[in-house]
């Protein structure tokens, strides 16, 4: 009998709410493995009935690479740096694309899980989290094209390049950052769907990812510094290929850490109603 | 155990606002800062479910059942109030919220069961018996769109029963499946209350509702009409269900115009008559009336058949016969007639019923014409009878010793 039980019935009081609540952090831990389904199912719906299941997860960074190499490789000359430019390209592309996809996915996840709101409660943060999380897999598979792509090119492969596991977690936190509040302002206003593919491209010509830091003047490289996805870029950069790590770093840490609280609190706010209105 | 509720409801209510005008007013009340028109879909509720108690909650479409549900469910938040859950709670609002067509059985299992509150070692655990409930077997590692529905209400259901929760909140999703698995899990539910288990569930049949519950709660414009034993709830709900019923078909209780030029001939008019001839709306069961019908006809029909019928208000065929099937010999038609049905006793329980009429032509068998709705007529009674008829009956006692 699981009545038998007492005065330590845990009791939960439902109530329009306050916003700093300790409960909603227990209730997340609590919800840790749903995170993990959720982004386990997303990665298999991915691949399913695709010809080429899994090749998807290296072919977006190796044939961006490829186009962008054959476009801008062109004006900016086969090197920069020191390194090959296709392979400058592809440090940066793996990060990208992981940031992109996760971006897109994660500031969708509320519209495209609308059936889930408006039907069973947990915490929602569990749907942009998990959105965002899944193509860390891509990354770490597109990772290892491009260590071997450096190996190929003959180039030394610095020690740090066992950091590129570590640094994936970047892009994603990034991508959930900025979702916080795509995610919630898409429940409201499909628009943000619209908009979403234009913000991604716009986004990575104001990131040094098809060109090399070196190349822009000291005024943008002042601005470009206020980009969050500028040091993660230069970050993977700096551990695959051994170029000068970011050293302006705290513009753009103030832009995430801003644009992640205030994210968070704007989605906290908004999720207390979010089965009403997505 | 303990004495305190496992839910209590204190005064709960919910406001939904329904937009402002045009898409800047929408923009603006969406945000919070416009003032569209606002409606409460729940007011002033208040109510306990009592540890071990299965509660039944019933009312009409839009009567805030749902909103309830959601709100216990922690899926939206009151506008006001609160409510107070003392217990693990799990609360099934549909059957299979986030299985996906492309994954298989077991992946859907876990994902499921994840989505409902499930940890993995409990999934984990209580996996070959949700697969026996489900009667899946080896259909687990399909992906679920190769599923027929039952199979795929089974397995989700399955998953849904083996939450074991202490409080359960159950919406209107007992009524899916095949009738086998409906008893099925109508069994379970018994079973769970027999170990303890609180249970608040929705449902349209007054029957089920009346089979598991032990009290009811009846929700009428989003606030409770009434709290009690099942059956005190059941029966005022059924007797106020009945009235408006009646209150909504009065206002479509006029016979209904119909297109009949071009017809050989028509019924013109249906009456109901009080055995002294004055037309009548009403009578009181056991009366007799008259049913005068006026036929035109624009050519000869030699020897027609004549039908009349009862209907009740919601469809139910009462009676119908034709004058064929009294082997009666009718005059031929030509020009205008009218005719009378007299019937001795109306033994039809209160309520309202339509007259229906027809004519057909003997030679060809064709209908004529048919006025399914040529009048209406409501019986009363100061009687107590069950049921949809009065049957004359009278009671004799000694009857056995009698006849010897």
């Amino acid at each position: 009998m699981p009545n038998h039980a007492s005065t330590t019935r845990p009791v939960l009081r439902l109530q329009r709410g306050k916003l700093l609540d300790p409960t909603r952090v227990r209730d997340l831990w609590r919800a840790r493995d749903l995170v993990g389904f959720l982004a386990l199912r997303d990665l298999k719906l991915r691949y399913k009935q695709t010809a080429l299941g899994i090749v998807w997860a290296v072919l977006p960074p190796l044939l961006a690479m490829v186009l962008f190499s054959a476009v801008f490789g062109r004006v900016l000359g086969k090197e920069a740096d020191g390194i090959p430019y296709p392979l400058l390209c592809l440090a940066a592309l793996v990060p990208w694309q992981v940031f992109s996809v996760a971006l897109v996915q994660s500031s969708l996840s509320l519209s495209s899980n609308q059936q889930l709101v408006t039907k069973v409660w947990f915490p929602r943060l569990v749907l942009p989290m998990s959105a965002a999380l899944s193509p860390i897999v891509d990354a770490l598979i597109s990772g290892t094209i491009l260590v071997g792509a450096i190996l190929w090119s003959g180039l030394p492969v610095p020690a740090t390049i066992l950091l590129l596991p570590v640094l994936a977690i970047l892009p994603v936190f990034a991508a959930l950052s900025f979702s916080l509040w795509l995610s919630a302002l898409n429940a409201h206003f499909r628009d943000v769907r619209n908009i979403l593919p234009f913000l991604v491209q716009g986004w990575m010509f104001a990131t040094p990812v098809v060109y090399p830091m070196s190349i822009l003047g000291p005024s943008m490289k002042r601005l470009v510094a206020f980009n969050p996805m500028t040091p993660v870029v230069e970050l993977f950069r700096w551990a695959a290929l051994g170029t000068p790590a970011p050293t302006n770093l705290l513009p753009s840490l103030v832009v995430l850490a801003l644009v992640f609280l205030g994210g968070l609190t704007f989605f906290l706010r908004m999720e207390r109603t979010l089965a009403d209105v997505v | 155990m303990s004495s305190e509720p496992a839910i209590s409801i204190k005064g709960l209510g919910k406001r939904y606002k329904l937009g402002g005008k045009g898409r800047f007013g929408r923009v603006l009340s969406s945000l919070g800062i416009g003032k569209g028109s606002e409606f409460w879909a729940l007011k002033d509720v208040s109510f306990d479910v009592g540890r071990g108690e299965v509660v039944g909650l019933v009312g009409r479409n839009g009567a805030g059942k749902s909103t309830l549900l959601k709100i216990l469910s922690r899926i939206t938040e009151p506008t006001e109030g609160c409510a107070e859950i003392r217990g693990t709670m799990g609360s099934l609002l549909e059957v299979g919220t986030g299985f996906h067509p492309e994954l298989t059985g077991r992946e859907n299992v876990y994902l499921n069961g994840s989505i409902l509150g499930m940890r993995r070692k409990e999934i984990e655990r209580k996996f070959d018996r949700i697969v026996e409930f489900s009667e899946i077997g080896k259909f687990l590692d399909t992906p679920v769109k190769h599923y027929s529905s039952g199979m795929y209400v089974r397995l989700a259901f399955s998953v849904a029963v083996h939450m074991e929760p202490d409080i359960l909140v159950v919406d209107e999703v007992l009524a899916v499946g095949d009738a086998s698995f409906q008893r099925k899990c109508l069994r379970k539910v018994g079973q769970m209350r027999q170990d303890g288990h609180t249970i608040l569930l929705v449902s349209h049949d007054l029957n089920t509702v009346r089979g598991v519950c032990n009290r009811a709660a009846w929700l009428l414009g989003g606030k409770v009409q009434q709290v009690g034993a099942v059956e005190d709830v059941a029966q005022a709900y059924r007797q106020w269900s009945l009235a408006e019923d009646e209150r909504m078909l009065m206002a479509l209780q006029q016979p209904s115009r119909r297109e009949t030029e071009g017809n050989d001939a028509e019924i013109a008019l249906v009456r109901v008559l009080s055995m002294g001839g004055e037309p009548i709306e009403e009578v009181a069961t056991g009366e007799p009336v008259r049913i005068e019908v006026t036929l035109d006809s624009r050519r000869r029909f030699h020897a027609p058949v004549l039908g009349f019928g009862i209907e009740r208000a919601d469809g139910f065929h009462c009676y119908g016969c034709t004058t064929e099937i009294d082997n009666l010999p009718v005059p031929d038609l030509d020009g205008r007639m009218t005719f009378e049905i007299r019937i001795a006793g109306f033994n039809l329980a209160p309520g309202n019923y339509r007259v229906t009429t027809g004519l057909w032509d003997s030679s060809t068998g064709a209908q004529v014409d048919c006025w399914l709705d040529g009048a209406w007529i409501r019986v009363v009674s100061e009687r107590a009878d069950h049921g949809a008829f009065f049957l004359p009956h009278e009671w004799v006692f000694g009857a056995v010793q009698a006849e010897k």
